[in-house]
């Protein structure tokens, strides 16, 4: 089942009186990783969970390669909750099997594969081990193996780099890279935006329960604000004025950061910056998807 | 997956894993142990056949020997057969109180002092009743005549209260069996919420809802746990009954097949009806501190049930307390099997009675499983019933986790996957379940006729009651 679409169709969901999720919409192509990003209470973790059809949605549906989300595809997906959760007193190889055992692998076969994953994420010598007696960084590689075990055809992670070391980071992106690149679409939420911007191709952010950017991640910053940073040395702060539809970004010693108008010609802004000094620095800024996200979210 | 299986695969984790904790094991062999030891003291107490140990010298006398055999089960005796070389041996082993009596050459008996003992009567009329065999034979008749002329039939006898004996012997077994019940509901019936909770508390209850749903979920837990509990009983009776015999006692009383069933039929359908209920309270609260409080209700049902069992089976199993009590779910699994043994109810009225409870059953199936669905995701403080119960299908409560009690769990996770806290330590714990299983225990052997075997009783349910609570309230006020 490798290979489909995961769509969402204006999904809303309310608890009580506050609304969750209002009419969102966005899809995640396969062999894709996808970008979730919201501020807290956004609505992203109520979106993951009807995604894996643990609470239905007020209006609005999913799908997966166009058919409904029912239990035989839900076998087939990989949930990371973002409460981690594991059974205290049971062994990592049992308990991964078990869980590959409950997504219909056969015992033998979701040995074979717990093992495998224990060994890949460098738990191989702590098989036997109790949850329990994990340090906080290992649950979450359990908790990451979890999801992966029984070779899963979506993937939905909640918060899979938070709380992770650097190295650990390393590997839970290497495998998220090497999923992906298996054909799975692969959806996960983080406030890492480098991060994000680093790893995904395409991003969704919500606001509020609603879809403020979704897109590519290159063209997202492409489309973004035109910004140029001019290090001009010894100029008073008026050279700026002289420029016709240009904004002042941010300003630090000589450093300065304008945001460029559509009437706006770089090449004066370069001959203005010379006059009033010398210049030792001139570069077209992309907006990174922080700034992105900033300006998502504060409209 | 099939739900079969996906119920099946779900049981077998309880079963594998708690087969595995040294609590359980603990409890197996504490349990085969008083079961065994148990048994082995009512043997010795009780009908123990007697037996006598009878030398044989000569021959002639060892001839005799199926005669003997047959002389002394139709008296009710065992006997022992030791062949001894010479009569003066005979004489020597007589006296040494060895054996009781010796038969030499099928003509003379030897005995220390009573010659009229009961063992000499079994070997006196065997010897007279093989000369008889043979002086029938040796008159021509042939040997199956001649046995025929030995055993002329016997009178017809009317008992007039032909279910007394029975009714007696099964009294014992229905006390053992509804004290067994009532042992393994408490403790398995409150391993099911347990296990609801820890599912709930450790929060790996999301990851098993993406593919198991909450029904299959539940019935997995009941199973598994439920097969553990039946393989504990026929273990710990299978054990009673085999050390019962080699001890020397009667094993099962002739009467005891239905009686064993109907417990067993009862036990099936009590646990049931009795974990599903305890899995919903599991399920509505988050932490182990809050579920001895979501359990009273249950346990108070399952006490007072037991309570009225034992009033009905001693006082007037036809009363019509015990007739209604017959038809009335939650009690009926303790009451029905003893008005089925003591009392007057007919196969007709035990249908009815098993009708009612699945239809009960059933129907607690289902409100549980709702329970159960829309309380295991709802993290935080105790679920309100009425909230889960009320709303429409459509739109269950909130079940969001970002409430204060999840924020403060987040950062405090080692602790969170930590066991609860409890105020006892698992040592004192396990001493106050053994005295409070041994007290109860001690009270069905003394046998509920006794006012002594209740106050035993009694004291060991509020032992248990006591250990529960203890160990599942907190050290501090909840919040």
């Amino acid at each position: 089942m490798t290979g489909q679409i995961l769509e969402l169709h204006q999904i809303s969901r309310s608890f009580g009186d506050r609304v969750a999720v209002d009419g969102l919409s966005f899809s995640v192509p396969p062999g894709r990783l996808f970008g979730f990003v919201g501020r807290n209470g956004a609505g992203k973790t109520t979106t993951m969970r009807i995604i894996c059809g643990l609470l239905a949605p007020d209006r609005g549906r999913v799908s997966w390669g166009g058919g409904p989300i029912d239990g035989r595809v839900r076998e087939r997906i990989g949930y990371m909750p973002e409460e981690r959760g594991l059974y205290p007193k049971m062994r990592l190889g049992d308990q991964l099997e078990y869980f590959a055992v409950l997504h219909g692998a056969s015992h033998a076969g979701g040995r074979a594969a717990a093992l495998s994953w224990l060994d890949r994420l460098g738990l191989g010598d702590r098989v036997e081990a109790r949850v329990e007696a994990l340090s906080h960084g290992n649950q979450q590689r359990v908790q990451l193996a979890a999801a992966l075990v029984h070779r899963p055809d979506l993937l939905i992670l909640d918060e899979p780099f938070a709380g992770l070391d650097p190295i650990a980071t390393d590997v839970m992106a290497e495998v998220l890279r090497e999923e992906s690149a298996r054909g799975v679409p692969v959806l996960f939420s983080s406030h890492q935006l480098e991060l994000v911007e680093q790893l995904c191709e395409a991003v969704a952010i919500i606001d509020h329960g609603r879809l403020t950017v979704c897109g590519e991640v290159g063209e997202l910053r492409a489309g973004g604000p035109r910004l140029i940073r001019v290090d001009v040395a010894d100029a008073g702060e008026d050279w700026i004025n002289t420029l016709a539809d240009v904004e002042l970004v941010d300003r630090a010693g000589s450093r300065t950061i304008l945001q460029l108008g559509p009437a706006a010609d770089p090449q004066r802004i370069l001959d203005a910056a010379r006059s009033a000094g010398s210049v030792t620095h001139f570069e077209q800024l992309q907006p990174t998807l922080a700034d992105l996200f900033r300006e998502a979210v504060s409209a | 997956m099939s739900a079969p299986r996906a119920v099946w695969e779900v049981a077998r984790r309880e079963l594998v894993e708690r087969s595995r904790s040294r609590v359980m094991r603990i409890s197996v062999v504490l349990m085969l142990i008083l079961s065994i030891g148990g048994a082995i003291a009512a043997a010795r107490l009780s009908g123990k056949t007697p037996t006598d140990k009878i030398g044989v010298v000569g021959a002639r006398s060892v001839a005799l020997e199926p005669s003997i055999r047959l002389q002394a089960k139709a008296a009710g005796r065992r006997v022992r057969l030791h062949p001894v070389a010479s009569a003066a041996a005979a004489a020597r082993e007589v006296h040494d109180g060895a054996i009781a009596v010796a038969i030499v050459d099928g003509r003379r008996l030897i005995v220390k002092s009573s010659p009229s003992q009961a063992a000499v009567g079994v070997v006196q009329t065997a010897v007279a009743a093989q000369a008889t065999l043979e002086r029938l034979r040796g008159a021509g008749l042939s040997e199956a005549q001649a046995l025929a002329a030995l055993s002329p039939r016997a009178l017809a006898v009317d008992v007039l209260e032909p279910n007394a004996r029975k009714i007696e012997r099964n009294r014992g077994l229905l006390a053992v069996g509804l004290v067994a019940l009532l042992i393994v509901l408490v403790f398995y019936g409150q391993a099911v919420a347990q296990g609801v909770t820890e599912e709930k508390s450790s929060r790996v209850v999301e990851l098993l809802l993406t593919t198991v749903s909450p029904r299959r979920l539940l019935a997995g837990k009941v199973v598994g746990i439920g097969l553990l509990g039946l393989a504990q009983l026929l273990l710990a009776g299978g054990a009673a009954l085999l050390a019962g015999r080699l001890a020397g006692g009667a094993g099962l009383p002739s009467a005891a097949p239905e009686t064993v069933a109907l417990v067993l039929l009862w036990f099936v359908l009590g646990y049931i009806f009795y974990s599903v209920a305890f899995a919903a309270a599991g399920a509505l609260v988050s932490r182990q501190e809050d579920l001895a409080t979501a359990m009273t209700p249950i346990n108070v049902v399952l006490i007072a049930a037991f309570y009225l069992a034992l009033i009905v089976s001693n006082a007037n199993p036809n009363g019509t307390v015990a007739q209604i009590a017959a038809f009335v779910p939650p009690i009926s699994p303790m009451v029905v099997p003893a008005r089925m043994v003591l009392g007057n109810m007919t196969a007709i009225g035990l249908v009815i009675a098993i009708a009612i409870d699945l239809l009960a059953t059933a129907g607690l199936i289902m409100l549980a499983a709702r329970i159960y669905e829309r309380a295991i995701l709802h993290v935080g403080a105790p679920v309100k019933l009425s909230r889960l119960l009320v709303r429409s299908p459509q739109r269950p409560p909130p079940t969001k986790t970002r409430g204060p009690h999840t924020m403060k769990s987040a950062t405090n996770k080692k602790a969170e996957l930590a066991p609860a806290e409890s105020r006892l330590t698992p040592r004192a714990d396990l001493g106050l379940r053994i005295a409070a299983v041994v007290l109860i225990l001690a009270g069905a052997v003394i046998g509920f006729s006794h006012p002594i075997a209740i106050v035993l009783m009694a004291v060991g349910l509020v032992l248990l009651i006591i250990e529960q609570s203890l160990k599942t309230w907190p050290r501090r006020p909840a919040h």
